[in-house]
């Protein structure tokens, strides 16, 4: 047990310092230890990636480490992923997410899915520039938990109005919980278009999407 | 005083007669509604499509004209121009909207936002190395629409600026994409050394050229944070960029031009680097990534010129023509005192900003932005 934790730690602090290759090695060796591969996720991967969040909410890391620890964790999944069965476990929640429709960025989005992954969530991205009808098929499609959508432009800003109105239009607002990210979204404008939450950073939009996950594992 | 003298005050640190009003871009739909008529933009990065099919010379005019009625009508004091493709430039169209450039980025142009975007990078893995080469910054035509636009302004009084590729902007979200750049950084230096050098020395060429068909003051597009700081850690910027982009700008200062830094995103980790490269204006502290161009005003106000901070996020496309009053009153009672300040929007104006808002701005600069500066509100 206390061999199990040195070794989750260990790829806790490698993902921590965004070393790909030394957390693929661990994770081998985890898995040869007969540490099922959820466990490597939840409580090494999602560690490491937990432990960069408060470096990076307390202006100690920078986003190109962000990026660099989420492929860190990344590619330590093409090592668990043969491994992987959700046999007895459950994950965290399903998450459908994607840049609103006539926004062609995409970083804020793929930091926001890959940290999300890494923490144990599974991610659904549906890309750039997406329709309002695609995240709705999406989420009814898989039984999503969670919409994420990003947004960078003021100018597309309206549009991720128009997504809570075709999902609340196609009965899925009730069982769905929405969360907007990007420079134009404000806490402010989440309410008043009747979203549940706006994320600072990709962090805060983890954190926000973990408390909420409290509630989809109880129900 | 004229146009050009009211903004080179400002640059030198100086008061000017009343604050100047500058503006890097103006999107083209809204140009089109100042000016009453369509005419080619003058942005060339990504080059526009549709200017191809015109015969360039008369493209190079059209633009050139048009963008000098808009500004002269919105009384900006400086104009902004960007470098002409080249004249061996073909370029590739692989399908509606989308458009490759001669660096090999893809973008794709968006019409619902009249905006157009970098979908596939030419340097994403250190493979693509071995095709890539950077394109000659001394090819024939680079400096026409500069050309032009210098001889047309000087009838006006009107200073002329040019964009060049920022170092940090250009590697970043041009050739590499933010993954990419991350992986280059972290696992390829010395590729990426490499790539800076040479992108130094282009920078370093196609400026002098640009400054040798006269322009007064160049703009870096050079983005190194977003809303909540740095893209990449300050240490590294210093370690990496902050010599080269020295070079740059002192081979500038030699022939005797302004040159101003432009990073969205929040950058106070950043302005000691900048400061220290000798920059001559800083542009646009974008109140959304947490500026306070007040404080940036107190701190720095003394070294160099401060540019911007009319909000583009909210103000200027969702407030109302007094929001945009209000804001542009506090920002010349904060930051007009002594000169070396510049209004200008927190970005450029862009398809989403209501023209009454724009003319809100502005009429308030001019009437509230008179010098010496008497705090009567």
């Amino acid at each position: 047990m206390c061999e199990s934790k040195a070794i989750l730690d260990r790829i806790a602090n490698s993902v921590e310092r965004f070393e790909a290759e030394k957390t693929r090695e661990l994770c081998e060796q985890a898995l040869q230890a007969g540490i099922s591969a959820y466990n490597i996720v939840m409580e090494g991967i999602a560690k490491g990636l937990r432990m960069v969040g408060e470096k990076f909410e307390a202006g100690e890391y920078f986003l190109t480490e962000l990026i660099m620890a989420g492929e860190a964790a990344k590619e330590s999944f093409e090592v668990l992923k043969p491994h992987f069965t959700l046999k007895g476990a459950k994950l965290k929640g399903k998450v459908v997410i994607g840049t609103v429709k006539g926004d062609l960025h995409n970083i804020g989005k793929d930091i926001v899915a890959e940290i999300l992954r890494g923490s144990g969530f599974e991610v659904f991205d549906l890309g750039v520039d997406v329709p309002a009808e695609k995240f709705v098929e999406k989420t009814k499609d898989i039984n999503a938990n969670i919409i994420g959508i990003s947004c960078l432009l003021s100018t597309t800003l309206p549009n991720i109005e128009q997504d809570v109105k075709a999902i609340e239009k196609a009965g899925l607002r009730d069982r769905v919980k929405i969360i907007i990210g990007g420079p134009p979204t404000t806490s402010e404008y989440a309410r008043k278009i009747g979203v549940d939450a706006s994320a600072k950073s990709a962090v805060d939009g983890l954190h926000i999407c973990e408390r909420w996950s409290e509630s989809f594992r109880s129900s | 005083m004229n146009h050009r003298e009211r903004i080179f005050s400002a640059l030198f640190l100086e008061e000017p007669d009343r604050v100047p009003i500058w503006e890097l871009a103006v999107n083209a739909s809204v140009a089109e509604k100042i000016v009453g008529k369509k005419y080619p933009p003058i942005q060339a990065n990504p080059p526009w499509p549709e200017t191809f099919v015109m015969d360039r010379n008369q493209m190079i005019q059209l633009s050139v004209e048009g963008h000098i009625l808009c500004y002269k009508k919105l009384n900006f004091d400086m104009l902004s121009v960007f470098p002409s493709p080249p004249l061996y430039f073909k370029p590739t169209i692989p399908k509606e909207n989308v458009i490759m450039d001669e660096w090999g980025a893809t973008y794709q142009y968006v019409p619902e936002t009249d905006q157009a975007f970098v979908i596939d990078f030419p340097l994403k893995v250190p493979e693509d190395l071995e095709t890539f080469s950077l394109p000659d910054p001394n090819a024939d035509g680079r400096t026409d629409i500069p050309e032009m636009a210098v001889k047309m302004a000087e009838k006006e009084d009107i200073a002329v600026s040019c964009w060049l590729p920022g170092l940090v902007e250009f590697t970043l979200a041009n050739l590499m994409g933010q993954r990419s750049f991350a992986l280059f950084l972290y696992r390829h230096l010395n590729m990426l050394e490499k790539i800076l050098d040479s992108l130094t020395v282009f920078i370093e060429q196609l400026g002098k050229a640009i400054i040798d068909v006269g322009v007064e003051a160049i703009w870096f597009g050079n983005d190194t944070a977003y809303r909540n700081g740095p893209f990449l850690p300050p240490s590294l910027h210093k370690k990496i960029f902050v010599s080269r982009l020295k070079r740059i700008v002192d081979s500038f200062h030699k022939k005797g031009v302004k040159v101003i830094m432009h990073s969205c995103g929040k950058v106070d980790q950043l302005i000691e680097d900048w400061l220290s490269i000798g920059v001559d204006a800083i542009h646009p502290f974008e109140p959304q990534a947490g500026m306070d161009i007040a404080q940036m005003k107190r701190s720095y106000g003394d070294s160099v010129c401060i540019m911007g901070n009319i909000d583009v996020s909210h103000t200027l496309p969702f407030g109302s023509d007094d929001d945009v009053r209000n804001d542009v009153k506090e920002k010349i009672r904060t930051c007009a005192p002594n000169g070396g300040y510049v209004l200008t929007s927190s970005n450029s104006i862009f398809k989403a900003i209501p023209i009454r808002n724009v003319m809100a701005m502005i009429e308030t600069g001019i009437s509230y932005g008179l010098y010496p500066h008497n705090v009567k509100w």
